[in-house]
């Protein structure tokens, strides 16, 4: 891992409150689980976790706004 | 009369059969011929079908013969004349108008020859499955959408656009199209016959269109599932047939290799540029490649940019463009080096004109980022070109989840601490409102470095004592494509950004209908002029860039635009979806990736384009025309004169009893009178008259109109040749199209300002109105007859010499195959021909008064040049400075 990315990834784990190791175990765990990465292990978790946004899911705005806005009329 | 026939191939499955058909028989017209294609089944269809006899035709075939060949049983056992409509017996019809907006699409311009729809999942599965798909010449992986995914709907892809492909589980095919091209190709069992057919046709200048406004569901290979390891098969040999055929010509389609080198993740702006036009040029025959700048993982959130990804890249491809927030340290690889960029601030960083001299040429999209450049000291070539928004997402019909009722909803996106300053948009909302104001700030703060420090300003606005409600959402990341619900959901768009650079936002809150208040500064300036709701600003230093100005928005002037915006609220939603489509239309971002092509191309590294095939029009297959005539022609142009004239002919007007008569007309119309209240009431439905002609209509407007057509036209049907006349017709006729058997269309014409004399006499109509009618009913008129066997008939020919001019209409009606005519004789044509008809003269001095585009449209028709014209005219604009919204 570069010297950048380590940093990088410090400073992402240290917002998590993490360590780094512990983050990276976290993202490869993400990774086995269907993120569709082309490289593999540690270089691709780091990629994923220095890669913002890291999360998608295709239904992620409804899920969104059911929490923000539990009582609002649905449009759609 | 011409009709459809709707084709369902079934095979087993009955109860897939059975819902398909109850929808089909609850939403399809009533004089819709629904024909059952039956593969050979072995359950219970055989029997059980039998219930739907009063309505539904059988065709049982002795075996499943598959697909293609069950589709192309049931094309052959379908009236020669009725367009198809195939289906799969795992669809359900949910919509009711969803044949007649179908036929809308097919006939909207004459090289529509198959039209698909969007599909949705089945049940109550709300992703879409199809909205008109791609194949990659790689692997040969049919695209069912433009980015390769199963969106969840928000109302995307509501127009009709053209695709190079369309799914077969629902296709409207055209008769005209099938005459030209055949049926399916027997080569395939089942799968790529589709793509195959749409690729064919594209060869012959047939257009392949998804009609937005259907949405149905299909159940997903219900038709062929629990096979066994069958449909796999299936699958691999067509693939193979597919690739044989057309693998290396689409792989030849590509011009060239052009490198994309930018960021698919941050920040935003560069990333949705990446996003929208990697995939759009590799539409327009660059072999994209794309290479991220800086360490990144692709999300999957589109095919063609994956598949530009792992493309092999060319040691130098013919062009590479960079874009990305910073400027190049490296040398940026290609034959010819572009570099898409903006900044922030009045005047670009110094050390950037350095950075970008390397490119043969800057792109920027708006003179205000040439201008900051040019100031930091860059002197190469910088070309200017216009980024606009993806309409097919961003439109006033985009739908959101969820939307309270009881608050106004202000959203804003944020990225950066400093260019976005969210702390002042935060203070401005505060100094705004309070805790019981019905207002909500959603903030949506995109994942960044600056998380935490934006989590921290706003929490601690929002914490405050008395504080209005804030909403800060983090660490969500969902699709691009889902933005549009997210602004949909919000009743109010505003940004306090400090930096000048584009930003999509903007752009996007104007097309989906949301007013926007921003400071009108930078790549937003003119926008936020004309469109938005301005803030005052002043410009402070960027302490991060020394020297450099941005914009800082006075907290003050923008509270008050939010209470504004609240005050006002309902007058400024009406605005603003007003303005969304005629904005959208001329920001559009199909538009940009043109020009962006253009700019690549110019340099000579690419090959010519592939010569594409010129548009199809149904003249293309001369075959002898039906024995239906249409006359347009517009008021006071002498259409009833002419009716007359093929009356004497041999046509047939109708009954005399149904014929209109009228003072101003005394010899008669020759207007069926129901024919001409339906076309009265079809205009009034859609608010206007034929003075004023809507430029719209409610779906349900346009169906009512074609059912009370129809009903006249079957009265008509049984004496061939007949004729209907009413100038309305001119605005109305195309949506009779799919009612028509290759009809002829006959146009009357007559000087403008003698049409205009005539209106003033009749209807004090003034003259710059009456003339504005003439060019919009004469537009429409011949737009709608593009590409159909047409004549021309003028007025004052028709009076100067009646029996000549009837005699050289009836050759030219019977060289395009008419039949049945009589020869004119002159003593009846006499008769019904006076000179004293023509009520005025003009001099011809007084042309002088058209507009420019009248005088050519008078040109083309004077020397007859607009028969043999092969594209649609633009409609004229409007006084008020509408644009009419249908051409073509």
């Amino acid at each position: 891992m570069s010297r950048e990315a380590a940093r990088r990834l410090a400073a992402a784990a240290r917002r998590r409150e993490l360590t780094p190791r512990q983050l990276l175990a976290l993202a490869m765990q993400h990774c086995e689980g269907g993120a569709p990465l082309l490289r593999s292990g540690a270089d691709a978790a780091a990629d994923l976790l220095l890669t913002p946004p890291a999360r998608y899911a295709r239904d992620d705005l409804p899920r969104l706004l059911d929490r923000l806005w539990p009582d609002a009329p649905r449009e759609s | 009369m011409r009709g459809a026939t709707l084709i369902v191939l079934a095979w087993n499955q009955w109860p897939l059969t059975q819902r398909c058909l109850d929808s089909l028989l609850d939403s399809a017209p009533a004089e819709a011929s629904i024909l059952v294609v039956d593969n050979g089944s072995t359950d219970q269809t055989p029997q059980a079908i039998g219930a739907y006899a009063d309505r539904v035709r059988y065709l049982r075939l002795p075996e499943n013969l598959g697909f293609v060949r069950g589709m192309n049983a049931g094309i052959a056992a379908a009236p020669p004349d009725d367009d198809v409509v195939l289906l799969n017996n795992d669809l359900v019809f949910t919509q009711a108008d969803w044949l007649d907006r179908l036929r809308d699409a097919a006939y909207a311009a004459p090289e529509h020859g198959i039209v698909g729809c969007r599909l949705l999942g089945g049940g109550d599965d709300d992703r879409l499955f199809h909205t008109g798909g791609f194949i990659e010449p790689e692997q040969l992986w049919g695209q069912q959408s433009e980015s390769g995914l199963q969106e969840l709907d928000i109302g995307q892809y509501g127009r009709t656009r053209r695709v190079q492909a369309v799914a077969f589980a629902l296709a409207y095919l055209r008769r005209d199209c099938i005459d030209r091209i055949g049926v399916l190709d027997e080569a395939f069992h089942s799968y790529y016959e589709d793509t195959d057919y749409c690729l064919r046709a594209a060869e012959a200048g047939i257009a392949s269109v998804v009609a937005g406004a259907v949405t149905l569901r299909h159940v997903q290979h219900g038709s062929t599932q629990d096979d066994g390891g069958f449909r796999a098969r299936l699958w691999q040999d067509s693939r193979r047939a597919f690739a044989a055929r057309w693998q290396g010509r689409l792989g030849a389609a590509y011009r060239g290799t052009a490198l994309w080198q930018g960021t698919t993740a941050a920040p935003a702006a560069h990333a949705q540029l990446a996003r929208k036009l990697v995939g759009r040029l590799d539409a327009r025959g660059l072999r994209m490649a794309y290479a991220p700048v800086r360490r990144e993982v692709l999300d999957a959130q589109d095919f063609r940019l994956e598949l530009a990804a792992r493309r092999a890249l060319p040691a130098l491809p013919d062009a590479a463009l960079y874009c990305a927030a910073e400027p190049p340290r490296q040398a940026i690889a290609g034959r010819r080096r572009y570099a898409l960029a903006f900044g922030d601030w009045d005047r670009v960083p110094a050390a950037w004109a350095g950075h970008y001299a390397q490119c043969d040429r800057l792109i920027v999209p708006d003179r205000f980022q040439a201008q900051a450049f040019a100031s930091a000291g860059y002197a190469r070539p910088i070309d200017i070109v216009p980024l606009g928004v993806d309409r097919d997402y961003f439109h006033a019909g985009a739908q959101a989840p969820r939307r309270p009722a009881d608050r106004t909803v202000f959203l804003s996106i944020v990225e950066h601490l400093q260019r976005d300053a969210p702390g002042l948009l935060v203070a401005a909302f505060a100094a705004a409102f309070g805790a019981d104001d019905p207002v909500e700030l959603l903030i949506h703060v995109r994942p960044g470095d600056d998380d935490p420090a934006i989590r921290a300003t706003i929490e601690r606005a929002a914490a405050a004592p008395g504080a209005p409600r804030i909403t800060p959402v983090f660490g969500w990341a969902f699709p691009t494509q889902q933005r549009a619900a997210l602004i949909a959901a919000a009743d109010v768009v505003v940004s306090a950004q400090r930096g000048a650079g584009w930003q999509p936002l903007a752009f996007e809150a104007i097309a989906c209908g949301r007013p926007l208040i921003a400071p009108a500064y930078g790549s937003q300036q003119d926008l936020v002029e004309r469109y938005g709701h301005a803030v005052e600003y002043r410009m402070v230093s960027d302490p991060s860039q020394r020297g450099a100005l941005w914009a800082e928005v006075d907290v003050e002037a923008l509270a008050a635009r939010l209470r504004e915006a609240l005050e006002r609220r309902e007058t400024w939603a009406a605005q603003a979806l007003a303005q969304a489509e005629p904005f959208a239309a001329a920001h559009d971002l199909d538009a940009s990736a043109d020009r962006l092509l253009e700019r690549l191309v110019d340099s000579g590294m690419f090959a010519a384009p592939r010569t594409v095939p010129a548009p199809f029009r149904p003249t293309d297959l001369a075959r002898p025309a039906g024995d239906q005539i249409v006359v347009l022609g517009m008021h006071r142009s002498g259409t009833s004169s002419v009716g007359g004239l093929l009356a004497t002919l041999g046509a047939w007007p109708g009954p005399e009893e149904r014929l209109l008569r009228g003072p101003d007309n005394p010899k008669g119309h020759y207007e069926h009178a129901e024919l001409h209240m339906a076309c009265v009431r079809r205009l009034a439905a859609a608010g206007g008259d034929w003075r004023q002609p809507p430029d719209t209509a409610q779906a349900a407007a346009i169906d009512a109109f074609r059912r009370e057509a129809a009903a006249v036209l079957d009265t008509l049907e049984p004496r061939r040749p007949w004729f209907v006349k009413e100038p309305r017709l001119c605005l109305l006729v195309r949506e009779l199209l799919p009612l028509l058997t290759r009809p002829v269309f006959v146009h009357v014409v007559r000087d403008p300002v003698e049409v205009a004399e005539s209106l003033a006499r009749r209807d004090g109509m003034p003259r710059h109105q009456a003339l504005a009618l003439w060019e919009r009913y004469t537009v429409e008129a011949f737009n709608a007859s593009l590409g159909q066997p047409r004549v021309l008939v003028d007025y004052a020919a028709l009076v100067d010499a009646p029996f000549d001019t009837a005699r050289r209409l009836h050759e030219d009606l019977i060289a395009l195959g008419v039949s049945g005519l009589a020869a004119p004789q002159a003593d009846r044509v006499a008769d019904w021909i006076e000179p004293g008809l023509r009520h005025g003269r003009s001099h011809p001095a007084a042309l002088d008064v058209l507009t420019p585009s009248q005088r050519a449209l008078h040109a083309a028709i004077a020397d007859r040049s607009i028969l043999a014209e092969r594209d649609a005219r633009p409609l004229p604009i409007a006084r008020d400075g509408r644009s009419a919204l249908r051409a073509g």
